[in-house]
């Protein structure tokens, strides 16, 4: 009976190796070594031979007037990301919701659906060419319509014009996942309960606040920390649209930390920085997972 | 419920047309576009191109072309790769009881956890450590290894969701553990493998910065990286460019469009479970 439990559990433990595998070395071993890289001196002249430097990287970028002021930036566009995009999908998916399951209904969604399947990079490259400042839409359209002296280099005049252009970027930010979510969220939605709130004569401003809206409760919570903890580490459209300029206006840490890792090999500093973030969004899951708990 | 007055209806319709508009035109542009010459595009910004110039698409196929491949192998393996992963653990998980399951559960929990940006730097080191520089396998391993933490946690539930009769009474009929997964699991939870498959491919089709990093050779280029370094160029024919970006848009478009449903079902009813 013994051997048979261990046999058995041998081949359990045959079937977890293959995920551990990757799990230890791709994911364990790396986020190992982020602690331990923090804590050297090492870029590309003495890869060799890193040096032990204790907590000077942490002093180092904790100091740099750079670092902090990516994080005002990144508040921009993390709150843009958790009041903006969200917003929208919630309209969007509840104004199809209110369409109903009929044929126009299903058309509504499927059309909202389909872009989510484009690539990302090309619609980021549409962007680019929209705010383009020789051949691009926004200054042709601008210039045809008599307003000459608004056209500008919109990603490189300034910080407003930079950040503003790419928080602007994927108008009108419905299609994506967190549409599908609430939609499916509305839909659930037991029509038997409305009933009694439109027999009680409830307006539909007050059935979207009072009855629909906190259905989607749940999603609007789960989706909430995904785009936080998202939106923290995301820097791919700063670096592709605006390399982080003009100056540093639209560097964000994670722009930062790419740029002192690769574009500087300045290894040990930038794994400083991923530690830092780790921490940061690791303390905001702790509190919003307090947070959930409380609620229920 | 109140039959909505048909006014109220039209106007919903209405605000709707119009954010699809704004939503679909960046796909319409995309096209147009992509027929014409710069100068045309100056002239006639929006119209349909007077005169097509389809030798774009052949210019940018011959660019695109080895893009396409390297992603929809990367894609592709990675995908497979991650379900086959996953189901193998998340199998043993739903079905057994044996020493440490919490804990090493545990740990893929965490992992889901942890933010990538933690381990960009020394994953990029730990790449070219092992020589991995320039080989697909750079990107389709370390996929695999964070695409099956949330595959596991999901597929674990769906299969835990499967009665315990149906796997007594097949024992009853001899089946061995290859054969109950195979014909009662794997039947039973398709529908959310597909989906789990297909958003894995979305998201490694998508990513940029990785294949940025690891796969920089023109030969070994991923089509998100390729697509980025036709603006780097010096004259730009946005005609090709934009041809280009329809061509990259295609695959993808082919592949959901027969499996958008189970996508969808998949997305949804995984969030709701988590």
């Amino acid at each position: 009976m013994r051997l048979g439990l261990i046999r058995k559990n041998g081949l359990v433990y045959m079937c977890l190796l293959p995920g551990f595998f990757f799990i230890g070395l791709f994911l364990v071993y790396p986020a190992w070594e982020a602690f331990r890289m923090s804590f050297l001196d090492w870029n590309m002249r003495n890869y060799l031979h890193p040096e032990y430097v204790g907590f000077a990287n942490y002093v180092q970028v904790l100091g740099d007037p750079v670092f902090r002021k990516s994080f005002a930036v990144l508040l921009v566009f993390v709150m843009w990301a958790l009041v903006i995009f969200q917003g929208a999908s919630i309209i969007g998916a509840y104004l199809i919701y209110l369409l109903g399951n009929g044929r126009i209904g299903a058309i509504a969604k499927a059309a909202f659906t389909v872009p989510m399947v484009v690539p990302g990079m090309v619609i980021t490259l549409f962007w680019l060419f929209f705010y383009e400042p020789n051949y691009g839409m926004l200054n042709h359209i601008l210039s045809s319509i008599g307003l000459e002296s608004w056209t500008m280099v919109w990603l490189g005049q300034n910080q407003a014009s930079a950040i503003g252009s790419i928080l602007m970027k994927g108008f009108p930010w419905i299609s994506g996942m967190g549409f599908l979510i609430y939609l499916a969220g509305f839909q659930a939605i037991d029509e038997s309960v409305k009933e009694a709130a439109v027999m009680d004569g409830a307006s539909r401003w007050k059935l979207f606040t009072k009855v629909d809206f906190p259905m989607i409760l749940p999603q609007l919570r789960l989706t909430t920390i995904l785009v936080l903890v998202g939106g923290i580490q995301q820097f791919s459209d700063q670096m592709i649209m605006t390399k982080g300029g003009p100056g540093y206006d639209t560097t964000v840490p994670g722009l930062f930390m790419y740029n002192n890792a690769f574009s500087y090999g300045q290894l040990g500093i930038g794994s400083a920085i991923g530690v830092i973030l780790f921490l940061i969004i690791m303390l905001l899951t702790f509190l919003n997972m307090r947070f959930m708990r409380e609620q229920s | 419920m109140k039959a909505q007055s048909a006014r109220f209806r039209y106007a919903l319709i209405v605000v709707l047309a119009i954010l699809l508009f704004f939503t679909i035109f960046p796909l319409y542009f995309m096209l147009v576009s992509s027929l014409k010459t710069n100068f045309e595009l100056q002239t006639n910004f929006f119209g349909f191109p007077g005169d097509p110039q389809f030798e774009y698409y052949s210019e940018a196929f011959a660019k695109v072309k080895t893009y396409l491949l390297n992603s929809t192998y990367i894609s592709g393996t990675a995908a497979i790769g991650a379900v086959f992963v996953s189901c193998l653990s998340a199998y043993v998980y739903a079905r057994f009881r044996f020493p440490f399951k919490n804990l090493l559960f545990g740990i893929n929990l965490a992992f889901l956890m942890i933010p990538g940006v933690l381990m960009l730097v020394p994953q990029f080191v730990l790449v070219t450590k092992l020589g991995l520089m320039n080989s697909p396998w750079a990107a389709i391993l370390p996929y695999i290894a964070s695409g099956q933490l949330v595959i596991t946690f999901v597929l674990r539930t769906f299969f835990e969701e499967i009665p315990k009769e149906l796997f007594e009474s097949m024992r009853i009929d001899g089946s061995g553990e290859v054969r109950m997964f195979f014909q009662l699991c794997v039947p039973f939870a398709l529908p959310i493998i597909l989906s789990m498959a297909l958003l894995n491919i979305l998201n490694s089709w998508n990513d940029f910065i990785w294949p940025l990093l690891v796969l920089p050779d023109q030969k070994h280029m991923t089509l998100t990286v390729g697509l980025f370094r036709f603006m780097d160029q010096q004259q730009i024919l946005y005609g090709k460019m934009f041809a280009g970006m329809t061509l990259g848009t295609i695959p993808l478009m082919i592949l959901f469009g027969f499996t958008m449903k189970y996508f969808v079902q998949g997305m949804t009813s995984g969030a709701i479970k988590a």
